[in-house]
């Protein structure tokens, strides 16, 4: 890998992993707003809400630490699992968006701005850059050697 | 699916499943556990009402907070017999809001109780309602507003669950103040 890639490729490891980890701590502080933000997609079973609500940031964690560990096997692991949620986060938003649902998307834990008609175009536009960064990073890690 | 591939998904499975056992194992540990069961935010304070304090016993003051339907909010305006709390952040009051509701973001409550005392008081001495309302049934701001002024004693509480997302999707009057 050139010298530039490698500079991206951390750059970009770093900028999403840190985001996926600021974004899992903000839903570990406060689980019930998450779950309310869960529930008002209203997909999830009853059931389910709190489970995903206590699990979910936690997977984000490690996947966004498993980002910044310099090791090739961490880095394709993790940005696999990063593509695979962002997939879902796009479809799960862009459902809500066509069933016209004014919710927030959560995906930063506390939502003390009330959702607008923006709000969900503007998640789904976040989501889909940070899919594109993930294939990115993962698609660099085949010429990557750690 | 080559082998790598393979590797990869089984230890995202093992990840998930960590973590989702480290998230409900921690969850324990919390002063006020989330549980396994979804409560709507309203609910949760439906339970937690009977442990208010409470108003002296010769006040006719009631002490249950209510849920409001969208008919019975109208009438009660309509009729002056409620003050309408809008708990949202100030913002989203001046691009819209119902139009007799007054602004009391939930974010700066102690500013906004500090303003609205008096008037609050009032209100409760005219045997009137306090009706407070966020964006919309998933919206907890109401239900810990409520909460808040349950807890400083206040009764003849009710909260609009619907909220604003309901008023505005009935093509009923708004108020702008931009």
């Amino acid at each position: 890998m050139s010298r530039n890639l490698k500079i991206i490729d951390l750059l970009m490891r770093l900028t999403l992993g840190g985001l996926f980890i600021y974004a899992g701590i903000r839903k570990v502080i406060d689980p019930a707003e998450f779950a309310n933000a869960i529930a008002g997609f209203k997909v999830a079973p009853e059931l389910l809400i709190n489970l995903i609500a206590l699990g979910l940031p936690i997977v984000e964690i490690v996947l966004g630490g498993m980002l910044l560990i310099p090791h090739n096997c961490c880095i394709r692991t993790s940005s696999l699992g990063i593509i695979f949620l962002n997939l879902f986060f796009i479809l799960l938003l862009t459902q809500a968006w066509l069933r016209g649902l004014n919710v927030n998307c959560g995906c930063f834990g506390l939502n003390i701005i009330p959702p607008s008609q923006w709000t969900l175009p503007i998640s789904i536009g976040r989501n889909i850059i940070l899919l594109a960064m993930a294939l990115t990073i993962r698609q660099l890690g085949r010429n990557r050697n750690h | 699916m080559n082998n790598a591939l393979k590797k990869e998904l089984i230890l995202l499975c093992l990840i998930s499943a960590l973590s989702f056992s480290l998230g409900v194992a921690a969850d324990t540990l919390r002063k006020q556990p989330l549980g396994f069961t979804y409560r709507k935010p309203l609910l949760k304070l439906l339970e937690k009402q009977h442990s208010f304090s409470t108003p002296a016993e010769d006040q006719p003051i009631s002490k249950e907070i209510r849920i409001i339907q969208i008919d019975e909010l109208r009438k009660l305006l309509d009729q002056d017999r409620a003050l309408l709390l809008d708990v949202r952040p100030q913002i989203f009051y001046q691009l819209g809001h119902i139009p007799i509701a007054q602004s009391f973001p939930k974010e700066s409550f102690e500013q906004a109780y500090g303003a609205k005392k008096t008037k609050i008081v009032a209100v409760i001495d005219q045997g009137k309602l306090i009706i407070v309302y966020c964006s919309g049934e998933h919206c907890a701001d109401a239900s810990t507003v409520a909460s808040k002024l349950a807890e400083l004693g206040y009764g003849n509480l009710g909260i609009f669950e619907a909220g604003w997302d309901a008023w505005e999707n009935a093509g009923l009057d708004i108020k702008t103040e931009l």
